[in-house]
């Protein structure tokens, strides 16, 4: 600790936020390819075609395929082809095993036809996102009691880096290029600034997501502990349990399409312009069978609206605009968090600003080893081991993500479709390319060879991703060139993000080369001196 | 369209900031200099220009939408502005320099009418 306030909120700042950095960083570039989760699913199940069924035709495929397979299901849920979480008919129900037991089953049907869907095993953009607050390969309570850990580091990082920042104001469009340590802390600084609202904010909701984890005793009090316990105030709390309970009566339900439009006309007569996207049918062709209908998400502040009906009169039982209260704040908090409520220009500026999360996080990394390196350069004893170490995970973290993201996309193409487990195999690929990047920049840093070792990452990252649109076109019909004759813009935009990606990859290989050959001669003998036994 | 003029009058908004701090105006040249009332002129016209874009944002997002709209709208236009100041200020200001030179043009023509109005 140093003497001071600002600088004790330095040192905080510095050590702080190198130790979790790492994870950090893994947590901010699967969080933010999340909020496209969607659109990946897309691409990485290129067999499903595009839905072009009406919504009436969409419900009459549902009911079909539901009174056929869904007969003896405590409840049907169906999600309809209008939102972007939902390209195609989803339906939910229960059905008998060969045991007789009630198992949970969940189709992709297509609407036009009614037939189910088949498509790769893939993990998808869900994996991407899940990853960022359940990590991989550990029990997911303890990822998440990791996740919040780390979580609090980087609040405390954004706090100290506000106290630390004194004039945060005057030089709020600084940055200074090819002026070395300060460049990076300009460029630290800029993205960090620029976003600040964005990073408090993703930060504190993402620590509210999991209130509930982390301070467990005020649920425990009222409900006790255990896992029964926690599933009565859940049920309690999300209101998920059935608002009716089954009386073993048979009767006949009104169609899916008439409850619909009963539905619609109703809200609509309660100013609520949305779509119903969500439909829960509880105890079906019973006298208590009601129907919960879920209206879009139109903004952050509208969650949890929510409209019950008899699905054997249609009469309106109850509607609810929104959560109220407690649970609303809290719904508002994780709106603003997951972004479901936003439109395409505020996904990209979501994704944007989780993109400068990133390269907070990075220079904030680099920041570390660059203000080091005279230091370590001029050690008598040769570079310290910690040096090395951090500027290796530096170097196989910042890069080998990025690149380990385009291996995952690439095995989705490439991994033979009737493989064993072949979704887990997708995941591993994508963790083998993070471990050998690490290996990589390792290796190079205890030979004093950073330089080459960002030079030869950030190349290779670039081949990467400029590949997964070439691939993407030889192994499937949706190419880039088809897919903008057919004019399938989710497709076109992913193949040419991965394009900028990759060329953006290859501008910073040039520019590292380019700044190795302007090492001081000072370091160049150095490193000559390091590099002969 | 209204999203891009929005995120347009963000940018014009933060260069009307980055105007009013005499740290950044040194790189333009001296003529460029605010005084202390246009230092506080060109920060009224820069939160001018954020309250309208809230507002053209607020027309088809609707009010909660839209502020979170115009927060990364700052974002994004106050890297891109960052970014092209460092490279060139000129051309990275050049939608509000035109603006002032115009006006400026405007003030001392109007000078001069008003003089030629007194001696006639």
């Amino acid at each position: 600790m140093k003497s001071g306030f600002r600088q004790s909120m330095a040192w905080l700042h510095t050590w702080t936020g190198i130790v979790v950095s790492w994870i950090l960083y893994f947590m901010f570039v699967t969080g933010t390819l999340g909020y496209f989760d969607s659109e990946i699913d897309a691409w990485m199940k290129p067999e499903l075609p595009r839905n072009t069924a009406t919504v009436q035709t969409a419900l009459r495929s549902a009911q079909q395929h539901l009174e056929h397979h869904g007969q003896d299901a405590k409840d049907w849920r169906i999600y309809l082809p209008i939102s972007r979480t939902e390209p195609h008919l989803l339906l939910g129900y229960q059905q008998k095993n060969a045991e007789g037991q009630l198992v949970r089953v969940r189709q992709q049907i297509d609407a036009a036809t009614a037939e189910v869907l088949q498509s790769r095993a893939t993990g998808g953009g869900q994996t991407l996102y899940r990853m960022h607050y359940r990590l991989h390969y550990i029990p997911t309570r303890l990822a998440y009691y990791f996740v919040g850990v780390f979580t609090l580091f980087m609040l405390l990082g954004l706090l100290t880096g506000i106290v630390v920042h004194k004039k945060i104001f005057k030089e709020f469009f600084t940055f200074r290029a090819n002026k070395g340590a300060s460049s990076w802390l300009d460029g630290h600084n800029l993205m960090s600034v620029m976003s600040l609202p964005f990073h408090l904010m993703i930060t504190y909701t993402g620590l509210v997501m999991f209130t509930f984890t982390y301070m467990p005793f005020v649920l425990n009090a009222s409900y006790g502990f255990g896992e029964e316990g926690k599933k009565q105030f859940f049920d309690a709390y999300y209101k998920n349990a059935a608002p009716t309970e089954a009386s073993g009566k048979p009767a006949t339900m009104l169609p899916l399409t008439q409850l619909y439009q009963n539905a619609s006309v109703y809200l609509e007569r309660q100013g609520n312009a949305q779509a119903n996207y969500a439909i829960r049918i509880y105890h079906p062709n019973d006298v208590n069978s009601v129907a919960v209908f879920s209206p879009e998400l139109s903004d952050a502040s509208n969650d949890g609206s929510k409209l019950v009906m008899s699905a054997i009169s249609g009469d309106v039982l109850s509607y609810q605009p929104h959560y109220s209260g407690v649970r609303r704040v809290q719904s508002v908090l994780l709106e603003l968090h997951e972004g479901i409520f936003a439109n395409l220009a505020t996904r990209w500026l979501y994704f944007l600003s989780g993109g400068m999360g990133c390269v907070m996080i990075a220079t904030g990394m680099v920041l570390w080893t660059k203000k080091r390196r005279t230091k370590a350069l001029n050690n008598p004893q040769g570079m310290p081991f910690s040096f090395k170490l951090t500027e290796g995970l530096n170097i196989g973290t910042i890069v080998g993500l990025p690149a380990a993201v385009a291996v995952y996309f690439l095995a989705n193409r490439l991994l033979p479709l009737g493989l064993e487990a072949r979704a887990q195999w997708e995941i591993h690929c994508f963790f083998i390319t993070w471990l050998m990047f690490l290996l990589h920049g390792m290796r190079l840093t205890w030979l004093s060879r950073s330089h080459k070792a960002w030079y030869q990452q950030w190349l290779c990252t670039s081949v990467l991703f400029l590949l997964v649109p070439m691939i993407n076109g030889i192994t499937t019909q949706r190419g880039l060139v088809a897919s903008m004759l057919n004019a399938d813009w989710v497709y076109v935009t992913f193949d040419i993000t991965n394009l900028a990606a990759g060329l953006v990859c290859l501008f910073i290989a040039q520019k590292v080369k380019s700044t190795s050959k302007q090492v001081l001669p000072v370091q160049r003998g150095k490193l000559h001196s390091e590099l002969t036994p | 369209m209204i999203l891009l003029l929005t995120i347009t009058l963000v940018y014009l908004g933060l260069c009307l900031f980055l105007l009013s701090m005499p740290k950044y105006t040194r790189a333009l040249g001296r003529e460029y200099k605010p005084s202390n009332h246009g230092e506080r002129a060109r920060r009224a016209g820069g939160w001018l220009l954020l309250g309208v874009s809230l507002y053209l944002a607020s027309i088809p997002l609707g009010g909660v939408n839209a502020l979170v709209f115009i927060l990364g709208a700052v974002t994004a236009a106050g890297v891109c502005l960052s970014l092209g100041f460092q490279s060139n200020p000129k051309r990275a200001l050049l939608p509000v320099l035109l603006i002032i030179k115009i006006s400026m043009l405007i003030a001392v023509n109007r000078k001069l009418v008003l003089r030629c109005k007194k001696r006639s």
